[in-house]
């Protein structure tokens, strides 16, 4: 299967996965960890079928120097949208990474291309 | 430890499909995340062996400080020599430190907020990085150029210094006793010692010395 980078992810893929999600095909999953929420998928993709597989975690270690800056009222805010308050993030953006060979792939990036929004249940 | 979120229903239409931007911040993200699983093993075991060399420094450092040669001379000298040592040491940990952090970076956990609010996107955080790596090397040499340099002024200092002016004691021994202390003077036939703990000089005759000696102390 080719490989395609969507410059803007078409609304189809989305909804072909929401199909997946009715039929219980696609899963997520959402767990409250010390340092915010954890966000698991898996399923089929939309597109190539392929078993796609998704975590992200509200935090994660980097190797940077941090601490030239602090957070602001801005930062917080946009914690909280992206799930750091009450509740989990009702939806996440989910890009392909199905194990495979496609045809025009970047080097170093798995999956088809696409991407598409899942709702977090 | 996590807690699992109870499940929400499906709603009942399908959801708005990401943005471009949504798109390119969420693949920045998981870019992020597999950079960090590389790095960060990497970057502890950097630190693990960097702190080890700093602690090293210190040490030696220390050691320099309380050097017994320095002992020997004269205080001025002495207060100048430690004074560079210092600077020496300071200079050389901060080298080593900041090289380290250049190498080993700062491992950090950061929000996708946060991260989202600092970075333009996934290169942006690459570029800065970078760029704040060449800083600190940078100031790393120059560290270690200040903690040569000082090291050789140091170690000249040591060889150029003169040695510490010594009181010179005088032991006279007569027939009576044996006397050590000062000399005060020594004129009209007869020597005055000034001894530790007396008010008053000891008054000998030299006709009345029997051995005398000149010592470092009494």
């Amino acid at each position: 299967m080719k490989y395609v980078h969507e410059s803007t992810p078409s609304q189809h893929w989305t909804d072909e996965s929401y199909r997946l999600q009715q039929e219980g095909r696609i899963r997520t999953a959402a767990a409250r960890r010390r340092t915010g929420w954890r966000i698991t998928a898996a399923g089929p993709c939309p597109r190539c079928s392929g078993p796609f597989t998704f975590r992200e975690e509200a935090e994660q270690s980097v190797v940077a120097r941090l601490d030239d800056e602090v957070a602001d009222a801005e930062g917080v805010a946009s914690a909280a949208a992206l799930g750091d308050g009450d509740g989990p993030p009702s939806t996440v953006t989910v890009t392909c990474d199905a194990p495979g060979i496609y045809d025009g792939a970047p080097g170093g990036v798995a999956g088809c291309g696409a991407c598409f929004t899942l709702y977090v249940l | 430890m996590s807690e699992p979120q109870t499940p929400r229903p499906l709603p009942d239409r399908p959801p708005a499909a990401p943005t471009a931007e949504a798109q390119r911040r969420s693949q920045d993200w998981q870019r992020l995340a597999a950079l960090a699983e590389k790095e960060v093993p990497t970057s502890v075991d950097a630190w693990r062996g960097g702190l080890s060399g700093l602690v090293s420094t210190a040490a030696a450092g220390l050691l320099l400080i309380k050097l017994p040669d320095a002992a020997s001379i004269d205080p001025a000298w002495r207060i100048a020599v430690v004074a560079i040592a210092v600077v020496a040491t300071v200079a050389g940990l901060t080298s080593l430190w900041t090289a380290l952090t250049a190498t080993a970076g700062h491992p950090a956990t950061i929000s996708r907020a946060e991260f989202e609010r600092r970075y333009e996107s996934f290169d942006d955080f690459s570029v800065q990085r970078r760029s704040g790596s060449v800083a600190r090397l940078a100031v790393a040499r120059g560290a270690a150029v200040v903690s040569v340099v000082a090291l050789l002024i140091g170690a000249s200092l040591l060889w150029l210094a003169p040695p510490k002016a010594t009181t010179p004691y005088l032991k006279v021994r007569t027939s009576a006793a044996t006397v050590c202390g000062t000399v005060a003077s020594g004129d009209h036939g007869e020597v005055r010692l000034d001894v530790a703990g007396e008010r008053d000089p000891h008054v000998v005759r030299y006709a009345d010395i029997q051995n005398l000696w000149v010592v470092s102390s009494c």
